[in-house]
């Protein structure tokens, strides 16, 4: 490792496995996270991204593999010597002490002062907007209030690394919003390198600096967010953000330089051809990369379906077997309303054959 | 009764009150017949007047509980029983809860058995058990011989007979509840409070001094209630392991009725080991009223 790049790194993951009994949760993980910066470990349920979590924590014990923090190797190290700030989705606060107290428990660890440990601990939930409540127990505050004494008790120890799973999951999607613009914004001031976990793909994407998708124990990307849905690695990727249409079907030639899938009678469309294209490949069609036209009975595809998603509408199109998804305005919905006809027309340099 | 409620709700409301009432008959006969009816002949026994030949006389006299209230004799009595249930308890507490710490964090198979192990002395009969403890302490005892065989000690340690085997027997068989409670009530702790303070840099003393100790208090309570309870009211083990050495309340209240034949005053006892047992009660379900 380079001077340099010591310097600014946060977080070292190299070659990381994770196994429970027969079971590998992680299959050699490498992961590099820079000072200051934001990354959320996106991924479904069981693809490993919690135990991640947890062995940088420190709660369960790698099998192979080496974790560096701040340039310290901490993988033999217990989790209560990592200064490393933990917030769970259940915020996991103390029930029987204040909020003041639970703020103040890592300072008394660290045998602060009575005085200076109190004064840190009011700064923080200071910090959270939680002054005046300072001196309530957790089960007389909300779910938004109690995650937010969590977020003051992780972030009082000044932890070298931020880690926080699902921290959003149990609140109602108008205060997630609200918590998801607070919680960036307190991590941009404080500048405390953060490591956030969610099955969320609208959570990593507005959030994180950079996004890590996870897949059954592996990182299967590794990006900002906007590459990640303009660039998905994989058809997989592209499906789980939900990015576009994942086409299937036999190929042909098209066009110069492109490959043609038909996915009825007379719907096709057209990639670039990539240069080691298997037969297992699929076409990613992003949604807004396709443009519709009014047609005549005997042409394209029918529209089955509107699903409304705030300002723009999700459309569905089948013909014989065939089906596929865009997104519009309302607007532009209105004329294409359900039962008609439309022919598809997608933008051949926007789409992409992808691995699996 | 609310305006809006239908007449038929009143009527279904009355029909299951009525089957509740129904399905409680049996067993409210049964303690009606065999609990409330025989405390209130003994308490009715406690205000007779003891004759050496009619054995009481009926009628109504405060003169028992005055002489019992008074006589140095009882309240010794009294007090070693209370001493006896303070110290059961305590070593009951000190020795279950790191027991009750180890079988909530282990994995379901170790929990399993060691829960079997720790439920196992309920599982032998009570007077069995306590001759096993009589073979093991007494003076030629297992311990003693074995003591005296080394050449550790030149007299039989006196354990037998005497508080300390009462003691330790009443250990023995209260363990298990004591156990129980804690064990129930660390179980219902989020195993992420721990790793929560042990990510804030808790060393294991602080973990359980300030979050599972307070954390765990109501099911302290609760065992140390059962606990005492119980040990201020149990009479084979104190009978048997204190040969005729160590009386209790209980002793005390068998041997009035049974070779004295003075039976108010026994019931006197009773009524007074019984009040001593609801105060404890009473005092358990004030501190830790479920809020």
């Amino acid at each position: 490792m380079t001077e340099s790049r010591r310097a600014d790194t946060a977080l070292d993951i190299a070659g990381l496995v994770v196994a429970y009994g027969a079971t590998v949760a992680l299959q050699g993980i490498d992961l590099r996270v820079a000072r200051g910066e934001f990354v959320a470990l996106l991924g479904p349920s069981g693809c490993g991204k919690t135990s991640l979590l947890r062995a940088i924590a420190g709660f369960v014990h790698p099998r192979d593999g080496a974790i560096h923090l701040n340039g310290h190797e901490v993988s033999n190290i217990p989790p209560r010597e990592r200064n490393i700030g933990l917030v769970f989705q259940s915020y996991a606060l103390f029930p029987h002490m204040t909020a003041l107290e639970n703020v103040r428990f890592g300072l008394d660890c660290r045998n602060v002062p009575k005085q200076a440990g109190a004064d840190r601990a009011a700064r923080a939930l200071s910090l959270v907007g939680l002054s005046e409540h300072a001196a309530r127990r957790p089960r007389e505050l909300s779910g938004g209030q109690q995650q937010r004494v969590a977020l003051a008790r992780a972030i009082v120890i000044e932890p070298h690394l931020l880690l926080l799973d699902e921290p959003l999951g149990a609140l109602d999607k108008q205060l997630r919003l609200q918590m998801q613009d607070e919680l960036k914004q307190l991590q941009r001031r404080l500048g405390i390198t953060s490591l956030f976990v969610t099955h969320d793909h609208e959570e990593a994407m507005s959030m994180a600096d950079r996004v890590v998708v996870m897949r059954d124990g592996q990182i299967e990307q590794g990006d900002a967010p906007e590459q990640i849905i303009l660039n998905p690695a994989t058809a997989w990727i592209a499906d789980f953000m939900r990015a576009g249409n994942i086409l299937h079907g036999a190929t042909t030639c098209g066009s110069t330089g492109l490959l043609q899938l038909e996915i009825a009678p007379g719907v096709t469309f057209e990639a670039p051809a990539p240069p080691q294209y298997h037969a297992s490949w699929k076409l990613f069609v992003p949604f807004d990369a396709i443009r519709l036209e009014p047609a005549t009975d005997e042409q394209g595809m029918t529209i089955t379906a509107h699903r409304y998603l705030g300002l723009s509408v999700e459309l569905r199109l089948t013909c014989d077997g065939g089906a596929i998804g865009t997104q519009m305005t309302l607007a532009e919905a209105a004329a294409f309303p359900i039962g008609t006809r439309a022919r598809v027309i997608a933008d051949p340099a926007r789409c992409r054959f992808l691995p699996q | 009764m609310t305006p809006g409620r239908s007449a038929a709700d009143r009527v279904r409301h009355d029909r299951t009150g009525r089957a509740a009432a129904l399905y409680l008959a049996p067993i409210t006969v049964f303690y009606l017949l065999f609990l409330v009816l025989p405390y209130g002949l003994v308490l009715r026994m406690s205000f007779y007047r003891f004759s050496a030949t009619t054995m009481y006389v009926p009628g109504f006299t405060l003169a028992n509980y005055a002489a019992i209230t008074t006589d140095p004799f009882y309240l010794t009595l009294l007090g070693r029983t209370l001493w006896l249930g303070f110290l059961v308890t305590v070593l009951c507490l000190l020795l279950g809860y790191p027991l009750a710490l180890k079988i909530s964090r282990s994995g379901q198979r170790t929990k399993t058995i060691l829960l079997v192990l720790t439920l196992s002395p309920l599982l032998i009969n009570l007077i069995v058990r306590s001759y096993a403890w009589l073979v093991l302490m007494g003076e030629n005892g297992v311990i003693n011989q074995r003591l005296l065989d080394l050449g550790v000690i030149a007299a039989p340690l006196p354990i037998n007979n005497n508080m300390i085997s009462v003691t330790v027997g009443l250990v023995h068989i209260s363990l298990p509840l004591m156990v129980i409670s804690l064990v129930s009530v660390l179980d219902r702790i989020d195993p992420r409070l721990t790793e929560a303070a042990e990510s804030l840099g808790a060393a294991p003393g602080r973990i359980i001094g300030r979050i599972l100790l307070p954390l765990s208090l109501p099911g302290i309570a609760a065992g140390a209630t059962l606990v005492f309870c119980f040990t201020i009211s149990a009479f084979i083990t104190p009978a048997l392991l204190g040969g005729n050495r160590v009386s209790t309340l209980s002793t005390m209240i068998y041997s009035k009725f049974i070779a004295a034949l003075n039976w108010p005053v026994g019931a006197t006892l009773v009524c007074i080991l019984t009040v001593v047992t609801l105060l404890v009660v009473q005092l358990h379900t004030r501190l830790f009223r479920e809020r």
